[in-house]
């Protein structure tokens, strides 16, 4: 068992504690898309990034998963370029975040973040004015085939369908990584179905996919490797394929390692 | 992408076109209403109807308020809005640097703002003028008077002065909403950021109109025009019996005072912001 002994020791007693062996987990830098080395973030006094080192295949479809508050989306926002107040070294595709790799990165945030004044239209003119790479044809004839009204608010349309403009908006460019952060939260189990099959035909071929989801099971067949964070810590990252080897399932590794957060 | 480069395409003029396209959304509408009001005034004015010619005279009164209103707060709404709240994950995930967001949003909401001035001014001078008797003639008398100038020799030289200096008050009053907007969604702030942000406003206001005091009592800086048109900038007062001088001091340390809010508001947005 290998233990980075910079963990806190909060991070450190967990892993001390924790119901199974830790790989120690070697970076690779070749062929990756995405490559992290020492990263740390804080929130005031609250580490939840705490010199974090890994790498991401490119071609990959990833799964990033951890529970609530593991510093998953922390980890997104930092690929995304949405924060920068970090330490340690980010680069996507060879470059450290910014408007680069922005314009290489295909993201698909939590939130509903379309302007209130946007139609389906007016989201995919706005899309299409900055990002070269997206597919404006190909958008609005996914807007027929997703049913969705070419004029009616954003704002005044179901969840449902939000999620639907949305994930349009991001698999209708040509990227070379898709950060999907919680693409199926939210909605029922046909949509969720719908959503992913979205996802997996309108993916570029060689394109990366990082998803965060606390729905492992709806994902867990289309994944190729998982990423597991906690407590600051890079807790698990292999191929779905090793991973399973052994007869278990993702959904129950991942039960396996947060089983401490949830006992009492 | 543009040839081999990994670099992609300058997006500022599409930030301008969108951010105009936003705010013209709602802001045009109340010019819509403006034109229509002067439209109606020029129509009645001269009808004799005392009901009606009373009614347009509030009208044109009243909407360059409501004008100059909408866009101020359209000028902190959009701002906000696009950048801080939910949106701000579409925002700020653009292809652009944050540099880029705020010089767009300056210039769409500067230009709104320098606009609903400049039409509140015309509509009142025109009004001011109407009610003296004869607009064609009283039009100049009214603005000699609103700018303070000394005759309509030089009435051509101040109202360029002031249309310059009108601009870049209007540009650092811009300047200084956007850092404070900004500069409440930090963490240290982020809890009572509206707050904040007003508190912030009144603090930044308060050192500019204090700097510039400073500035135009103790640093002299002269723009003179001689009325036979040569033009020359001069340390020092000097009174001309043969030209205009003008202050300078005021308009160097706000451009500097913009300059400095510009990058310092972009770098809190590059670097201290978290999108909630």
């Amino acid at each position: 068992m290998d233990i980075n002994s910079n963990f806190p020791e909060k991070t450190a007693d967990f892993i001390e504690d924790a119901p199974f062996e830790f790989e120690e987990i070697k970076p690779e830098s070749r062929g990756s898309i995405i490559s992290v080395r020492n990263l740390s973030k804080s929130y005031g006094s609250k580490k939840v990034l705490d010199g974090v080192s890994f790498d991401l295949e490119r071609g990959h479809i990833i799964g990033l998963l951890g529970p609530n508050g593991s510093g998953k989306t922390s980890l997104i926002k930092i690929f995304t370029g949405l924060i920068n107040d970090y330490s340690g070294e980010v680069l996507i595709d060879g470059h450290k975040p910014g408007v680069i790799t922005k314009a290489k990165v295909a993201y698909l945030p939590e939130k509903t973040y379309l302007a209130s004044y946007m139609t389906v239209d007016d989201s995919i003119n706005y899309i299409a004015d900055f990002y070269d790479d997206f597919d404006k044809k190909k958008a609005m004839k996914m807007v027929d085939v997703f049913q969705l009204p070419h004029k009616q608010k954003v704002k005044t349309m179901s969840k449902g369908q939000q999620e639907k403009i949305q994930l349009l908006l991001v698999m209708c460019r040509n990227a070379e990584i898709y950060i999907l952060d919680e693409p199926m939260g939210g909605v029922d189990p046909a949509a969720r179905d719908f959503i992913l099959q979205a996802i997996l035909q309108n993916r570029p071929e060689g394109s990366t996919i990082l998803m965060s989801t606390h729905l492992i099971h709806d994902i867990e067949p289309v994944l190729d490797s998982i990423i597991m964070i906690g407590h600051g810590a890079l807790l698990k990252q292999d191929t779905t394929a090793n991973l399973t080897a052994k007869g278990q399932t993702i959904n129950e590794i991942f039960k396996e390692v947060f089983r401490n957060d949830w006992e009492f | 992408m543009t040839g081999n480069s990994d670099k992609p395409r300058n997006k500022m003029g599409m930030l301008l076109k969108n951010d105009f396209l936003a705010s013209s959304r709602v802001i045009s509408l109340i010019y819509i209403v403006e034109i229509i009001a002067f439209v109606f005034f020029m129509i009645i004015k001269d009808r004799g109807n005392n009901r009606l010619l009373a009614l347009g005279l509030i009208l044109n009164f009243a909407i360059p308020f409501l004008l100059v209103f909408v866009s101020l707060f359209f000028v902190i709404y959009d701002f906000n809005k696009s950048l801080y709240s939910q949106q701000g994950y579409l925002t700020y995930s653009l292809p652009v640097t944050a540099k880029q967001l705020l010089g767009s949003k300056m210039i769409v909401y500067g230009l709104w703002m320098f606009v609903s001035y400049a039409v509140a001014l015309f509509v009142w001078g025109y009004l001011a003028s109407y009610a003296e008797g004869n607009e064609n003639v009283k039009m100049a008398d009214v603005a000699l008077t609103l700018f303070g100038m000394p005759s309509i020799a030089h009435i051509k030289v101040y109202l360029f002065y002031y249309v310059i200096m009108f601009f870049i008050i209007t540009f650092s009053f811009i300047s200084i909403i956007y850092f404070a907007i900004t500069a409440s969604h930090m963490r240290t702030f982020q809890n009572a950021n509206f707050i904040s942000a007003v508190i912030i406003f009144f603090i930044c206001s308060i050192i500019m109109f204090a700097f510039i005091a400073i500035v135009d009592k103790n640093i002299f800086i002269s723009f003179l025009v001689y009325d036979d048109g040569p033009t020359k900038l001069v340390i020092g007062k000097k009174d001309l019996a043969d030209g205009v001088s003008l202050p300078m001091s005021p308009i160097f340390y706000l451009i500097i005072q913009d300059i400095a809010l510009f990058f310092v508001t972009s770098a809190i947005m590059k670097k201290r912001i978290n999108i909630k």
